[in-house]
């Protein structure tokens, strides 16, 4: 019995990517999901002579004195998200008109009391190197937008090929080719968990751990894979609203899988999941 | 934001650049940002607008190059557009201002400025036609509970 507590304080003390049963292929987050992972968090320009810095962790959550240390009174932009998972899809920026924010006039970007990048209709971030994917895809996101319409927080490959999750007429949908897309309702500027598995002929959309409407999307083929941060691959649908946390996965997740994920961003980021 | 025309894509880059290289003349090896601005097409013309974000103003960098952007001023002063005098006010602007910040538009010659466009005229103009990937959308989309 002693034993059997011992190790279930143990598994709880493990960053929740390391309880799963599948790896993510790709990870962008603020805190450190994986107990192995040994890189940084992310890559920051400051506005105030456009220096750039790794900023790593402290324990497992971003080492925000750093940041805020090096940004100094001005603002802070995120120039590589990097993979956080053992592939190394870091999402890049180079133009510093597109780069999320993550601080502000000397103020961390925060949401429901966690570090956030804002993104305010411009910026977006791309891999360099093309995702490998099988035609399937789960991801699981914590992010918000505050327009009700034509706002994407990823795409994966280019428009209607392989996967999406966005905002239009008041929905979040989950796309992955081009015919009746998984929907939920979209709730302005709440900071949401949000859900999308993506199979063949089926997709499925979650919000706060609750199923929306299935989509019926077309078979998803493999071309083109990059992956596009806060907006769609073609430069439209630009974010205005904010992406704390995204992890993608080259499968569909058990059910057992995505429910602890779900749980574990909902407690981390205050957000109430089923 | 505001816009000015410019040549082509390259020219817009270009621009780009090299107003990001009077914050960053020596970049570290690991530095991932590479230019300043941004510019946008027009979908039916292919015409190239660089976009000037409101109030944008920029470090400029001690170890910078006050002449960084009088090549891309050279075609203007022979076709007539601007003086020589311009140009050396806009160096002139980028020397007393090494180590501090400089308002974009004052290091931009009064020809350029001159020819800016709002989002608003650019709009009316069809540069920001809708997306094509909410034309695609199924009618079926589920309405949110009330």
């Amino acid at each position: 019995m002693r034993s059997a507590i011992r190790n279930i304080i143990l598994s709880t003390q493990r960053p929740i990517l390391d309880r799963l049963s599948v790896r993510a292929v790709a990870i962008y987050s603020l805190r450190r999901m994986r107990a192995d992972y040994a890189g940084f968090c992310v890559r920051v320009r400051r506005s105030s002579d456009s220096t750039e810095r790794n900023i790593g962790f402290v324990g497992n959550v971003i080492d925000t004195v750093a940041l805020l240390a090096f940004v100094g009174a001005g603002d802070g932009f995120v120039v590589r998200k990097h993979d956080h998972s053992v592939n190394g899809f870091d999402a890049t920026q180079s133009n510093a008109a597109f780069q999320p924010r993550i601080v502000s006039a000397g103020v961390l970007d925060i949401r429901n009391a966690r570090a956030t990048t804002i993104y305010s209709g411009t910026q977006r971030l791309q891999t360099a190197a093309v995702i490998n994917h099988p035609a399937q895809l789960s991801a699981c996101v914590v992010a918000f937008s505050d327009t009700n319409s034509a706002r994407a927080i990823f795409q994966l490959g280019a428009p209607n090929t392989l996967g999406s999750l966005f905002v239009e007429t008041s929905n979040w949908l989950a796309r992955s080719t081009s015919f009746t897309s998984a929907s939920t309702p979209y709730i302005n500027n709440s900071l949401e968990q949000l859900s999308v598995v993506i199979q063949n002929l089926s997709q499925a959309i979650y919000r706060r751990g609750v199923i929306g409407t299935n989509g019926s999307d077309g078979l998803a083929s493999a071309s083109n894979a990059v992956l596009t941060i806060g907006g769609l691959s073609n430069s439209v649908y630009l974010l205005t609203g904010g992406i704390s946390e995204l992890v993608l996965f080259p499968s569909p997740l058990s059910t057992a899988d995505r429910q602890l994920l779900e749980r574990d961003q909902g407690t981390y980021y205050g957000i109430t999941v089923a | 934001m505001n816009y000015i025309p410019v040549k082509d894509p390259a020219a817009a880059k270009e621009l780009s650049e090299r107003l990001y290289k009077l914050s960053r003349p020596n970049p570290d090896p690991e530095d991932v940002t590479t230019s300043l601005i941004g510019w946008v097409f027009h979908p039916d013309t292919g015409a190239v607008m660089a976009a000037l974000p409101d109030g944008l103003d920029l470090p400029i960098a001690v170890s910078s190059d006050p002449k960084a952007l009088s090549a891309l001023l050279t075609p203007f002063v022979a076709a007539g557009s601007i003086t020589t005098a311009d140009v050396t006010s806009i160096e002139t602007k980028l020397t007393i201002s090494k180590g501090s910040r400089v308002a974009l538009l004052d290091i931009l010659p009064a020809f350029w400025v001159e020819r800016q466009q709002t989002y608003e005229q650019l709009k009316a103009d069809g540069w920001f036609a809708d997306a094509v990937f909410q034309s695609v959308e199924s009618p079926s989309i589920a309405i949110p509970p009330k």
